[in-house]
């Protein structure tokens, strides 16, 4: 299920909660749960993505990475937003582990960190590179 | 000299003008407008573009998100646009936002924009379809092609008014000037148009330079008819003359005999009488006034239309007795099949014919008894010999020698012979058919020659009429009567011969032999007498 010969450290992985029914996302399901369009997982289930610090390391290379935009053009993306109340931008935590913590707790939370981070705590969905 | 409005060469030139012009201004300012529309159309559409382009990316987050109120914000602002007229946002399953009325068969002024995902560039999320206003760009394309209307004509207005204003008196005034000098112009007067200065090297100094030469010529032309109309009148005055005074009658006439015209001595020739019938209202032809010859005039007439030679011919009439000789000469003037004219000239030869006629009776007959004399009579009867010689006629000689005719001069006198030979004369002519010849023969012998057809010749009765005849007493000047008596022998031609000479001597030997047997029987001889 893992291609492992692809993982560097600047691998990013998008997580879920162990139970979670989903056994993966594709990286387009990622960006439209991401980007506001869609807010349910593929089976119907309420989906909550969460983000990491607006300055962090990890949450540029995600969204580098996944839509290959820079942090700033995100938030203006959001801001372009902001009235419509169509979408809203994932919730906000402070970095990798705080992710993996509310994860344990909700299963229709997802994440995203490092590879570095990944623990057992969590189920991998896909691969973010 | 008052040419109509319309067919003034001035009013014509403007008119073309104005057409032309009129036809310039429709079809550039057509081309105006297809120009201006597909400009204003092109640049309309680029600035559409730029504005789409402008709003792309809001209208790509809309769709992607089908986000309603963006999309909304999106329509709007494009529809503000006046060039717009409508305006729709599609996700590639619904209609999101719109705004106006879209039409869309109006296939060539709609825009089609693709909108792609703002993530992931490959994937279709939408459309924006823009409806241009395309009557605002024809209104505005018209509005220009009018405004380009207006100016052409006020240009040509301008321009028309301007050529008028040259025409007029660069050509117009000059042309006008010329047809009115040339209108006063009477031909053979001398007079000349002036050739305007400032012209002189133009075509209208070629024009009055021409003009002038043709003047020349056609003086020349009538000074020359004039002369030659002089000539000719002068020619016809004299001929007119010689036709009136000549003595000659001279008339032309139709083939029917009726006059056309005639000179003085015609008239004069022909008798008031006879030119009252020809010019009378009953008109009658030459033919039917000229009494027993109109046959000999209508055949000569006839023959003068198929000859070119004159024919002449002299005609007999008589008025009361008189006879007149006419000479005619008839000749074909006009050779016309349908109306043939001829002219006919007379003259009175009634002098010189009865001159020659008397000249003819005195030479042929006897002074005494009027009958033809020996010579004459001779001929007379050769002449019924020959044209006799192929008919069935007899002719009979009778030699006639009076008896007792000498003692009648011894005892009477010679002027009594001359009686009893007068007598005798006038009773054989009075009983003698006009064919019949007498001919004193002699001193007291006379020759009759009788004609007779078809056999019938009865000679003794002949013989014993004419003796009965000569024994009728004679009275002589002195109411004595005295008688003769004769001997009289015949020959009959053809029955005694052909020859003239060789029938005369048998008649003369034959009344030698009466004679002589009367001698010798005196009572026979009284008998037969």
């Amino acid at each position: 299920m893992f291609c492992f010969g692809h993982l560097s450290l600047a691998d990013i992985v998008v997580v879920a909660n162990k139970e979670n029914q989903i056994e993966m996302l594709t990286k387009k399901q990622i960006i439209d749960i991401y980007m506001g369009r869609k807010s349910t997982f593929p089976n119907g289930e309420v989906v909550l993505p969460i983000d990491q610090a607006t300055d962090s390391t990890t949450r540029k290379l995600f969204y580098q990475n996944l839509v290959d935009k820079t942090v700033s053009e995100i938030n203006a993306y959001w801001a372009r937003l902001l009235f419509s109340g169509r979408a809203t931008p994932p919730r906000v935590v402070e970095n990798g582990s705080s992710v993996i913590n509310i994860i344990k707790k909700n299963k229709s939370v997802i994440g995203y960190i490092l590879l570095e981070d990944l623990t057992d705590d969590v189920r991998v969905l896909n691969y973010v590179d | 000299m008052l040419i109509k409005f319309f067919d003034r060469i001035a009013t014509r030139l403007i008119i073309n003008l104005i057409l032309v012009a009129a036809l310039i201004a429709t079809m550039s300012s057509y081309i105006f407008f297809e120009r201006t529309y597909k400009a204003e159309l092109k640049q309309n559409l680029a600035s559409i573009e730029q504005l789409i382009q402008a709003v792309a990316h809001t209208a790509a987050i809309a769709t992607y998100l089908e986000d309603i109120v963006l999309a909304k914000e999106v329509v709007q602002g494009i529809a503000s646009n006046n060039l717009v007229k409508a305006v729709e946002l599609r996700t590639n399953h619904k209609l999101i936002a719109n705004s106006g009325e879209m039409n869309q068969l109006d296939e060539q002024n709609l825009i089609h924009f693709q909108l792609k995902s703002p993530f992931i560039k490959t994937e279709k999320v939408g459309e924006l379809i823009v409806n241009i206003n395309d009557e605002l760009i024809q209104s505005y394309a018209e509005n220009v092609a009018l405004e380009h209307v207006v100016l052409i004509t006020i240009h040509s207005l301008v321009l028309i008014l301007v050529i008028m204003f040259l025409l007029k008196y660069q050509l117009v005034d000059v042309i006008k000037m010329l047809a009115g000098k040339l209108h006063t112009i009477t031909p053979g007067s001398g007079q000349r148009i002036a050739l305007p200065t400032e012209h002189i090297h133009d075509e209208i100094g070629l024009l009055v330079a021409d003009i002038n030469q043709l003047l020349t010529s056609v003086e020349i032309t009538l000074s020359s008819e004039r002369a030659l109309r002089n000539e000719v009148e002068e020619l016809e005055r004299r001929f007119r003359g010689i036709f009136e005074q000549t003595s000659g009658g001279i008339a032309l006439i139709n083939h029917q005999g009726y006059l056309k015209v005639h000179n003085p001595s015609f008239e004069k020739i022909v008798g008031p009488d006879r030119m009252k019938r020809l010019g009378a209202d009953q008109k009658e032809s030459l033919f039917s006034v000229v009494g027993t010859d109109a046959l000999t005039l209508q055949k000569a007439v006839t023959q003068a239309l198929v000859e070119t030679n004159p024919i002449s011919v002299d005609l007999k009439i008589s008025d009361n007795d008189v006879i007149n000789w006419l000479h005619c000469t008839i000749t074909k003037m006009i050779d016309d099949a349908e109306s043939p004219i001829l002219e006919i000239v007379i003259q009175d030869v009634s002098d010189r014919r009865n001159r020659e006629h008397s000249f003819k009776i005195q030479a042929e007959s006897d002074p005494l008894t009027g009958l033809y004399n020996r010579r004459s009579g001779r001929e007379k009867i050769q002449q019924q010999l020959d044209a006799s010689e192929q008919l069935d006629i007899e002719y009979a000689l009778l030699m006639i020698d009076l008896d007792n005719f000498k003692p009648i001069n011894d005892q009477y006198g010679l002027k009594a012979g001359d009686v009893v030979l007068t007598t005798l004369a006038k009773r054989f002519m009075k009983h003698v058919r006009s064919d019949d010849i007498v001919i004193r023969w002699g001193g007291d012998e006379i020759l009759i020659c009788i004609k007779q057809k078809n056999h019938g010749l009865d000679i003794t009765s002949i013989t014993q009429k004419l003796t009965d005849i000569i024994r009728q007493p004679i009275t002589l000047d002195d109411d004595q009567t005295v008688t003769v008596g004769a001997s009289i022998g015949h020959a009959i031609f053809p029955l005694n011969g052909f020859e003239l000479d060789l029938l005369i001597q048998r008649a003369d030997e034959a009344m030698y032999q009466v004679k002589s047997h009367a001698k010798a029987n005196p009572t026979a001889n009284d008998l037969q007498a």
